[in-house]
């Protein structure tokens, strides 16, 4: 696959600082992966306490606020189904669980007690998978990547989480080297985000072992197997987020597990970020923007999906949300103009084009569906839509 | 146009419409040129051709919608282009009939805009070539220089140092493709330098290899849509546009052989694409 140079350039914003967040009343913190609740209705929890727990995929779900348990129920969730789910209503005092302690002293720890202490911390990792099961299956990895570029334009979750405190996902990286035992560790950056390489390089270690990668800032960019392709010797390489390693960094050192999430709301032509506890609606979320807008978007600009109810919860990995017209112009569009764009930019070497034809059959797996092509179509083809249906033809004719 | 429902919500800058008004820009020194030279004769078939074509384009575009409409403005640029492809002592009738070659069996009967295989503005000017009175003179027996004020041939055979302020212009726009631009020139040079009692460097910068190799062969419609296709699309529109005309019709050759090219182009599209090393 031709995942190196490929991509297309989009309009990056300027890096923000976090906006202030009001602290929601109540909070919703669904059990998506079946955890069991450890709490009881009424029950008082301090801010960070475990509320529930399971085996497998499943990671501890801690209290974002402290306050009482108003219910355990079935709630709306942003996939659009209910899960049984721990509401609590915030005491506003943030009070932090006396029982929880961090280990200042974690560079004297085994590596079996400082896995468990990860396992402990509730961190997942992008695509939802848990970070304890991304360093399980890390093992005999040659190079661990720390991925601190965002997904898309206008989600700035791993930006803000370098940028803000490096040390964190630098001391948390270190953390996790010591797990997974990688030849070469690689902070990978996009040379748009300015900011966050000056603050990263002021706390990089002069030892080796750890170095940053300042990427062309081409989108798309985190894919694990672009990222993997570009920076691995043998292609094949593990990939944490920024905010994930940061997010080690708190729970082994202080003991804080993951209560909060960084979320950025954006309107197409500007965006806000916010650290919000988990659980906290969506629509509180988008009404402390403050927009006109009227439809929202699960997602960056370039893959969400559209989200009909807006109350729901955020959970973990919900880094960004965008805001659209509800009068929307389309984009006048013609017949294909046969320019060959779509081919040029796509990341996995692919030919989207061929897509509207009903053809190109299998390749369309490798699709990342980062909708580049479409991005860049001058004819405003719906590409991302012919490419959906030829892979679902495909996959029907076998 | 339907409200978009699912993602990407957000889209680049490049537009059909804006590639358009990018050509017919590119072309506007060379028109420009051509006014100043002959007057309102020159203007007359250059507004007549554009007016034509937005007219025809229109109409048609009534009759059968759903096929692509005048707004994406690409008449405008087949309008322009035929104009230059034109003598200014070019007959009213004559004009007119290549307006209607090139819009009405050259584009909208193979479906308008994208689905058209042959360049609407060389299949306007080429089909001119029936009528034994309207061929121009080959180009072996041309005299005088092609860079500035050459005045034997068609409208945009003029100045070829017009034609490369336009080609600079398309590439800084990105528009100009180098796969199949820098192959066409190549080889007309070459192929000038083959034929006996050629002169290579003349014919490499007489307007119409110029407009061959920048204008009409950067058509993405009718250019193959790989790099590899295209680096034989151009070569062969090079090749052939300089031996159509040197022997044959001078500017009309060079229509020919960008029709041929855009054939041959067109088969090479559908070649398997090779198979890549792992």
């Amino acid at each position: 696959m031709q995942l190196r140079q490929r991509g297309v350039r989009l309009p990056s914003p300027a890096e923000e600082p976090y906006s202030d967040f009001p602290e929601p009343g109540r909070v919703t913190l669904p059990l998506l992966w079946g955890e069991t609740p450890l709490v009881r209705t009424g029950e008082r929890v301090f801010l960070g306490q475990k509320l529930a727990d399971g085996a497998g995929e499943a990671v501890p779900v801690h209290a974002s606020v402290s306050g009482t348990v108003a219910a355990i129920a079935p709630k709306l969730c942003a996939d659009g189904k209910r899960w049984p789910a721990v509401v609590l209503d915030s005491d506003g005092g943030d009070r932090p669980d006396p029982a929880a302690r961090g280990c200042p002293l974690a560079d004297g720890l085994s590596s079996e007690e400082l896995f468990a202490l990860l396992c402990e911390a509730g961190i997942r990792e992008g695509g939802g998978r848990s970070l304890a099961s991304v360093i399980e299956s890390a093992g005999g990895c040659r190079t661990l990547i720390c991925s601190a570029a965002d997904e898309e334009p206008f989600t700035l979750a791993e930006d803000a989480a370098l940028t803000a405190e490096p040390e964190r996902v630098i001391g948390g990286l270190r953390l996790l080297m010591r797990l997974i035992r990688p030849e070469k560790t690689v902070l990978a950056v996009s040379a748009a985000q300015r900011e966050a390489v000056r603050a990263a390089a002021r706390w990089l270690p002069r030892d080796g072992g750890l170095s940053m990668a300042v990427l062309p800032d081409r989108y798309p960019l985190t894919d694990p197997r672009r990222l993997a392709a570009m920076l691995c010797p043998d292609g094949e390489g593990t990939v944490v987020r920024a905010s994930s390693a940061a997010a080690a960094e708190a729970a082994v050192y202080d003991g804080t597990p993951v209560t909060r999430q960084t979320v950025s709301v954006n309107w197409l032509t500007g965006q806000k970020v916010f650290s919000v506890p988990l659980g906290t609606p969506v629509s509180l979320v988008l009404a402390a923007c403050g927009r006109p807008e009227t439809e929202a978007v699960l997602g960056g600009p370039m893959t969400g999906r559209r989200l009909a109810n807006w109350n729901v919860p955020v959970t973990k990995g919900m880094a960004g949300l965008t805001l659209l017209a509800a009068e929307r112009d389309g984009r006048p569009g013609t017949a294909c103009i046969r320019c060959g764009r779509c081919a040029a930019v796509c990341p996995a070497g692919l030919r989207p084009y061929l897509a509207a034809r009903r053809r190109g059959g299998a390749a369309w797996e490798n699709c990342l569906r980062c909708g580049a092509c479409e991005y860049c179509c001058p004819a405003g083809r719906p590409l991302m839509e012919d490419i959906r249906r030829a892979g679902r033809e495909a996959v029907r004719l076998g | 146009m339907a409200e978009k429902l699912c993602a990407p919500f957000l889209h680049g800058a490049d537009e059909v419409r804006l590639r358009m008004a990018d050509a017919a820009a590119a072309l506007l020194p060379a028109a420009a040129g051509a006014v100043w030279f002959w007057r309102w004769r020159a203007l007359a078939l250059l507004a007549g051709c554009c007016g034509g074509c937005a007219a025809l384009e229109w109409l048609c575009a009534r009759a059968r919608p759903g096929r692509g409409d005048v707004r994406d403005g690409s008449a405008l640029v087949t309008g322009l282009l035929l104009a230059l492809l034109l003598p200014a002592s070019c007959p009213w009738w004559a004009a007119a009939a290549a307006v209607f070659a090139a819009i009405v069996p050259g584009k909208r009967l193979f479906g308008g805009l994208g689905r058209n295989p042959l360049n609407p503005a060389a299949f306007g000017r080429a089909a001119l070539l029936l009528v034994p009175a309207l061929r121009p003179a080959a180009l072996r027996t041309a005299s005088g220089t092609f860079l500035l004020g050459y005045t034997g041939g068609s409208l945009g055979e003029l100045s070829s140092a017009l034609l490369l302020l336009g080609a600079v212009y398309l590439a800084a726009r990105r528009l100009l493709p180098p796969e199949t631009a820098v192959p066409a020139l190549l080889a007309a040079f070459f192929t000038g330098l083959v034929l006996p009692g050629c002169d290579a460097a003349a014919v490499a910068a007489w307007g119409g290899t110029l407009l061959a190799a920048a204008f009409l062969a950067s058509d993405p419609v009718t250019s193959p849509m790989r790099p590899g296709p295209r680096l034989l699309y151009g070569a062969c529109a090079g090749a052939g546009c300089t031996l159509l005309a040197y022997y044959g019709w001078g500017i009309g050759g060079t229509a020919c052989g960008i029709l041929a090219a855009d054939v041959l182009g067109r088969l090479a599209d559908l070649l398997p694409p090779p198979k890549k090393a792992k």
